[in-house]
């Protein structure tokens, strides 16, 4: 048997707090006998008749807390002492707040008044069933969760609808509802835009633009990737477009998706263009005549999308610092690369910054594929093998099956960095690093061991490789975006100001024409 | 983030209220818990306390309004200062005392006959095994060698105790007594809980209400300043002068007096008091009141003692 | 419409699933709170298929009308003690060679050690086999009825073994006419319902069949009828929750019994022999208590479309309950479980039998574990803390259906405490009535050997979902069970 002792010197415990604590100590794992009292004398003697008197306890004042344990072994007793250290610091008695977790949306309804909205972020099997009863006890919805039917959303919108609820999702990861971030979100001045946007790191894109050009949001409300698929038909969008405009506070609206199908289309312009207010659509890759003859402003990258909504909002034009494209650092960079290194490789983990980058490069260039895109010729047939310019979405289904989003685990975006270095034909890696609530602590931070070595990989071979990194975030956010773009411009990476910017300078680095 | 924080004291130990009244008390925390605050004054060490809304009155003590100290981060080591009418601790708070009510120990008017009150005291111990608290004196079906060990030794020391008050054996009583100080769980062992009630009963009802005539209780306080912390000894000096909590004062008075009331009501209180603590407290109460039946120094007609 | 534009100005929210975002937007100065939230029905998809044909508007509104009559029957029972008496002259079915148990049904070869034991034992008290090892062989000869209490109207605590010359309570339920029984608590130390059997034990009961029994009856002749409920809801107002601490309601009972035990026609020694027997320990009101819970329950048993809860019980083998809609004497079992708590000196978790007696029925009717915070003394023996049991109590009311306006906890500002177990509601949160238990040895004759907190199986609830779904027509007959 060991016995082993902590004391703690002239702390004072309640008696409630210490029965507790003694109960739950002799039930720690290992614990064959425990003693907590004070060190008076009539204490330690009790202690020496058990023959658990220690010399630590012996010396013990009547001011201190003795704690004696006998166990089996010295490790478990040293074990023993740690866990009920802990005991210690957790219920205080009968005055620690009784905070109850409720079990059911129902209970919670019933006893948090003022309950306006259920995040839900279960697997996608369950998460129709909890949303549905979210709304039929009257909570708006933000649904976080994926792999949800078409038709459990088109219900749930319809009912939402109905409801006059809004239904963000499935699929929805980012949201700024009654200023406050909700799932991924930046941190975001208060101003006088609105975000209605189907793509999650779209709409981050869009607002920390705003931000840095001077501007502020109001509300920024997510429909979910499929929104815009004709069964949906763009039922949240059309009902955020409609809550933005009756929102007195909201004075531009900002819509941000991927070109819809037509008829969908059609009806979101309409809507937009009834709504009363001034409405920049950014749909990537869409039709701008089609945006334009609804009487809306078009915004065709998500910066000039941004720029349009803060100049509608009041910002004069000639006060903004636009982050204009260095051209001469593009000359430059071209000069470094070699005549093979042709292509642009692109790790990227949010979804819309990929397609919008992807969208800039196939301005120029016809061979550009990607995990993402709908065309089949140019879909990789191994997502682990990159083809001349390639855009991977870290963040799709290929590589977030059974695994964490790339945001928070950055493992298979690291190994990739390294498998790209060592191709001769790469002349850019793009990398995004997101910011803001939900994401990593440190983005940039875990990548620089990889970013060092893929460096000295092709410095190894004669080669200089491009790295390109684009930080969303803005000065507000917790992790410091000085201080990411500090380090990665630390170890020979090049920064971009914004997605629009990191696409075209992307581009730009590897064009071999003259 | 924290905000100078005003309370009101809502009644006060009287001595304790003149001091801060005149600027003339001047401590540090002791010891800080949700719902008391011990200051340990400058001057002589001795112990005041600052309790909430919910408790009685008690020597060396204020009641302030509020429902928990630890939240305004009151902590062991702030500096404690009377001055204008109020007492101010360390920047954190400020308890104002202009109109609280002057509290002093509730003394007993009436005594009842000597077989009254075996009677009662039968029917409270009964009614203390009954519902009172395990850990001390109660043994608890989750004991252990300790516990059970602490237990027997608290009996033992409560019955040799018991029988040489009886028989008015001083060095006796004292030896027990001394066995007991610091014995047992919780922040104030169940043995000094035990002999605060026995001395608070004793001193409360004696013939002689004045601490220097009893040799026993006086040896007790010698020896509990170097025997236990200095929250117990507080209490069990404050008992051996006849000062105690308002619910300890009021249990004892229940039990002893000639008119028909009840005991229950003030006994539930007493046993609500911290873990154990309440239990042991009535328990020596309980045999405070016995020892002074056993030695003949219970005497039912006589008023105006003190 | 204005419900949007109100999320505009503040959100208040409810996380469910990933904790990380509650704590975001906390950061924020916004409100949310984090649903303990787990898949129903353990994410099995049948049972979730079942769950949602249930949710059917049509169906869930014909349930919630059942459930509301099975709970207001549990709310308006009135159990009032009428009387003591034999089992063979009051217990309905019983035979002098029927042995009634604890538990779901169960044969001789499966029952546990304690059981045996018990069986045995008062298989010779009968007379019926001359010492235990003749018992054992009559036991598995075929030729004793063996048969769970509950279908017989009666209860029995621990092993539950109920013989004919036991003396029974006698509960009647004023308010729906139906009866209940139960034998009487043996009080403390070697006791046949923890599997002992020695000649102390069978002396014990020849006791109480020749005095205790006959006295009790005596003075409830006299009495006439004692208020039960009554007498509970003091004794949860004095700090009992009446499964596992019962001293307040012990004293209350004797005291209203002690009058009449005085005026029967039996000696002073005999009196005062039983009212010695009573103040040896608490437990005495224990059984009275159980009884009183099944004959409240008992009378909301049978209520079509209802999935209220009528019994939980176990046999130390297997844990049952029964539904109120689904008739008559249908169980659904599952494993019985461990009971985890402080365990007397010298006792290891290894040494504890498996859950065993009838006595769940005071948390089927909302007491015991369901009331722990009326009883915080007894938390340090179930070896939690008194946050934990005010917890459950709260917690218990996101599976039950109502609050009992007769029977309430001061603690939580007299709330009445949670009625009416819905089996739906277990299965969606994943929350299982919380079991308030003694922890007995696994061998027979040992007895008790600490006390805790225990689960009924969630097996045991998957079945009878199903069932009850295929019942009401919602689900394919041919689901696999």
């Amino acid at each position: 048997m060991a016995i082993k002792t902590a004391i703690k010197r002239n702390t004072y415990f309640d008696s409630v707090s210490l029965m507790s604590v003694t109960g739950r100590a002799n039930a720690v794992a290992g614990v064959d006998q425990a003693m907590i009292g004070m060190g008076t004398a009539m204490n330690k003697e009790v202690l020496q008749n058990v023959g658990m008197l220690t010399p630590e306890a012996a010396e013990a004042q009547s001011g201190d807390l003795m704690i004696v344990v006998r166990s089996a072994s010295d490790e478990i007793a040293e074990k023993a002492l740690v866990e009920i250290d802990e005991l210690f610091k957790q219920k205080g008695g009968n005055e620690s707040g009784r905070k109850m977790n409720y079990a059911t949306i129902e209970s919670a309804v019933a006893h948090v008044p003022g309950a306006n909205l259920a995040i839900i972020a279960v697997a996608g099997e369950f998460a129709s069933r909890e949303a549905r009863r979210a709304l039929e006890s009257g909570l708006h919805v933000m649904m976080f969760s994926d792999n949800v039917s078409i038709e459990d959303e088109v219900a749930l919108k319809t009912l939402a609808h109905d409801k006059g609820l809004l239904m963000m999702g499935p699929d929805c990861g980012t949201a700024y509802i009654g200023g406050v971030g909700l799932c991924f979100a930046n941190a975001v001045r208060a101003g006088n835009i609105g975000i209605v946007g189907a793509s999650g790191t779209g709409s981050q894109e869009v607002a920390a633009r705003i931000h840095d050009f001077g501007g502020g949001m109001t509300q920024i409300i997510g429909t979910g990737g499929r929104d815009l698929n004709e069964k949906v038909g763009g039922i949240m969008m059309i009902d955020g477009i409609n809550a933005l405009a009756r929102d007195p506070a909201t004075e531009v609206i900002v819509l941000v998706s991927k070109p819809p199908a037509k008829s969908v289309q059609d009806k979101v312009l309409a809507a937009a263009a009834a709504c009363g207010k001034p409405v920049v659509a950014c749909l990537l890759g869409g039709s701008e005549e089609a945006v334009t003859k609804a009487g809306l402003q078009f915004g065709k990258t998500t910066k000039e999308a941004a720029l349009k909504a803060v100049v509608l909002g009041g910002k004069k034009e000639a006060e903004i610092n636009k982050r204009a494209l260095n051209l001469p650092l593009i000359a430059e960079t071209r000069a470094k690369l070699k005549p093979e290194q042709r292509y642009i490789r692109a790790l990227l983990c949010g979804g819309t910054l990929c397609e919008e980058m992807m969208l800039i490069a196939k301005e120029s260039y016809d061979n550009v594929y990607s995990n993402i895109t709908k065309d089949p010729a140019r879909k990789l047939k191994d997502v682990s093998t990159s083809i001349e310019h390639t855009f991977i979405d870290f963040g799709d289904d290929d590589f977030t099956r059974g695994r964490p989003h790339p945001m928070i685990d950055p493992s298979q975006r690291l190994a990739r960095l390294v498998q790209e270095a060592r191709d001769p034909s790469v002349g850019v890696i793009v990398l995004d690093f997101i910011l803001g609530y939900g994401a990593h602590e440190d983005p940039a931070g875990v990548m620089i061991p990889a970013l060092v070595e893929a460096k000295q990989i092709a410095a190894a071979e004669g080669r200089h490789l491009e790295i390109l990194g684009y930080v969303l975030g803005t000065d507000l956010d917790s992790q410091s975006l000085a201080e990411q773009t500090a380090k990665l411009s630390e170890v020979g990476v090049t920064i971009a100001s914004s997605c629009t910017n990191a696409g075209l300078l992307a581009r730009g680095f590897v064009s071999k024409e003259n | 983030m924290r905000a100078h924080v005003t309370m009101q004291a809502r009644s006060g130990d009287g001595a304790f209220l003149a001091r801060v009244n005149g600027a003339a008390f001047a401590g540090v925390v002791h010891s800080a818990f949700h719902r008391a605050v011990n200051i340990a004054c400058l001057s002589n060490g001795e112990l005041h306390t600052l309790v909430t809304g919910d408790l009685d009155d008690g020597p060396n003590s204020l009641v302030v309004v509020t429902e928990d100290f630890l939240a305004i981060g009151i902590c062991q080591g702030d500096s404690v200062r009377a001055g204008g009418g109020s007492l101010a601790i360390a920047g954190k708070a400020v308890v104002n005392v202009a109109g609280a009510a002057v509290w002093r120990t509730p003394l007993p008017k009436t005594h009842c006959a000597t077989g009254l009150l075996r009677r009662r005291l039968a029917e409270a111990e009964a009614a203390i095994w009954r519902n009172g608290t395990p850990g001390g004196f109660i043994e608890g079906m989750a004991d252990n060698e300790v516990a059970r060990l602490t237990t027997r030794m608290l009996h033992e020391g409560a019955d040799g105790l018991a029988l040489a008050l009886g028989r008015g054996d001083t060095d006796a009583a004292l030896a027990h007594a001394s066995r007991l100080l610091g014995l047992g769980p919780g922040l104030t062992p169940s043995g000094d809980d035990f002999l605060t009630g026995l001395l608070a009963a004793r001193a409360l009802c004696r013939r002689q209400g004045d601490l220097g005539s009893d040799g026993f209780a006086r040896g007790v306080v010698q020896s509990a300043k170097s025997a236990t912390n200095p929250i117990a000894y507080a209490a069990i000096a404050k008992a051996a002068r006849g000062e105690v909590r308002e619910r300890v004062a009021r249990l004892i008075i229940a039990l002893g007096s000639a008119a028909a009331e009840p005991f229950s009501p003030a006994l539930t209180q007493v046993l609500a008091i911290g873990s154990s603590s309440g239990t042991e407290i009535a328990f020596g109460v309980i045999r405070g009141l016995a020892s002074l039946i056993d030695n003949g120094e219970w005497d039912h007609g006589h008023q105006d003692r003190h | 419409m204005s419900s949007i534009n109100d999320l505009f100005s503040k959100v208040s929210v409810i996380n469910v699933g990933l904790e990380m975002f509650k704590d975001d937007i906390e950061k924020q100065g916004g409100s949310a709170v984090h649903l303990d939230w787990r898949p129903p029905a353990g994410g099995k998809p049948e049972l979730i298929d079942a769950l949602e044909a249930l949710a059917r508007p049509e169906i869930a509104a014909r349930i919630e009308k059942a459930n509301q009559e099975a709970v207001e029957r549990i709310l308006k029972s009135q159990p009032v003690l009428v009387g003591f008496g034999p089992a063979l002259e009051v217990v309905p079915g019983m035979t002098k060679t029927t042995i009634l148990h604890a538990g779901p049904p169960i044969t001789w070869e499966r029952m546990s050690g304690p059981m045996k034991g018990a069986v045995t034992g008062a298989l010779v008290f009968e007379g019926l086999a001359k010492n235990l090892e003749e018992a054992a062989a009559l036991a598995a000869s075929g030729e004793i009825t063996f048969s769970p209490c509950h279908e017989h109207n009666c209860v029995g605590s621990m092993a539950g073994v109920t013989s004919a010359s036991m003396f029974m309570h006698v509960v009647k339920n004023k308010t729906y006419g139906n009866v209940a029984y139960t034998n009487l608590s043996e009080q403390l130390s070697k006791i046949l319902r923890m599997g002992a059997n020695d000649e102390t034990v069978i002396a014990r009961l020849n006791w109480m069949r020749d005095v205790l029994g006959p006295i009790l009856r005596e003075a409830m002749q006299i009495a006439g009828e004692i208020d039960l409920r009554l007498l509970l809801s003091q004794a949860l107002h004095m700090g009992d929750e009446c499964h596992n601490r019962n001293v307040a309601g012990t004293t209350i009972l004797i005291q209203k019994l002690a009058p009449f035990i005085l005026e029967t026609s039996f000696t002073t020694a005999q009196k005062r022999e039983v009212f010695d027997f009573v103040a040896s320990s608490d437990y005495f009101s224990g059984p009275t208590w159980m009884a009183m819970c099944k004959c409240a329950l008992d009378a909301a048993h049978d209520v079509p479309h209802s999935t209220i809860l009528t019994t939980m019980c176990r046999n130390g083998v297997e844990f049952g309950i029964r539904i109120s809609g689904v008739p008559g004497f249908t169980w659904f079992t599952g494993p019985a479980q461990k009971v985890i708590g402080p365990m007397f000196a010298g006792y290891k978790p290894e040494d504890s039998g498996l859950d065993i007696g009838d006595s769940a029925i005071t948390e089927t009717y909302g007491i015991g574990g369901f009331a722990m915070a009326a009883a915080p003394a007894i938390v340090p023996l179930v070896g939690g803390t008194v946050d934990e049991a005010i917890g459950f109590s709260v917690r218990m009311a996101e599976i039950t259906t109502a609050e009992n306006p007769n029977v309430t906890v001061p603690l939580l500002n007299f709330k009445g405490v949670p009625t009416g177990i819905d089996m739906r509601k277990v299965l969606q949160t994943g929350i299982m009535p919380v079991i308030n238990t003694a922890i007995a040895h696994k061998e027979a004759g040992i007895g008790m050997i600490g006390a805790g907190i225990t689960y009924p199986p969630m097996e045991a609830f998957e079945k009878a979902l199903l069932a009850f779904a295929r019942q009401e027509g919602v689900i394919d007959q041919s689901a696999a069970a």
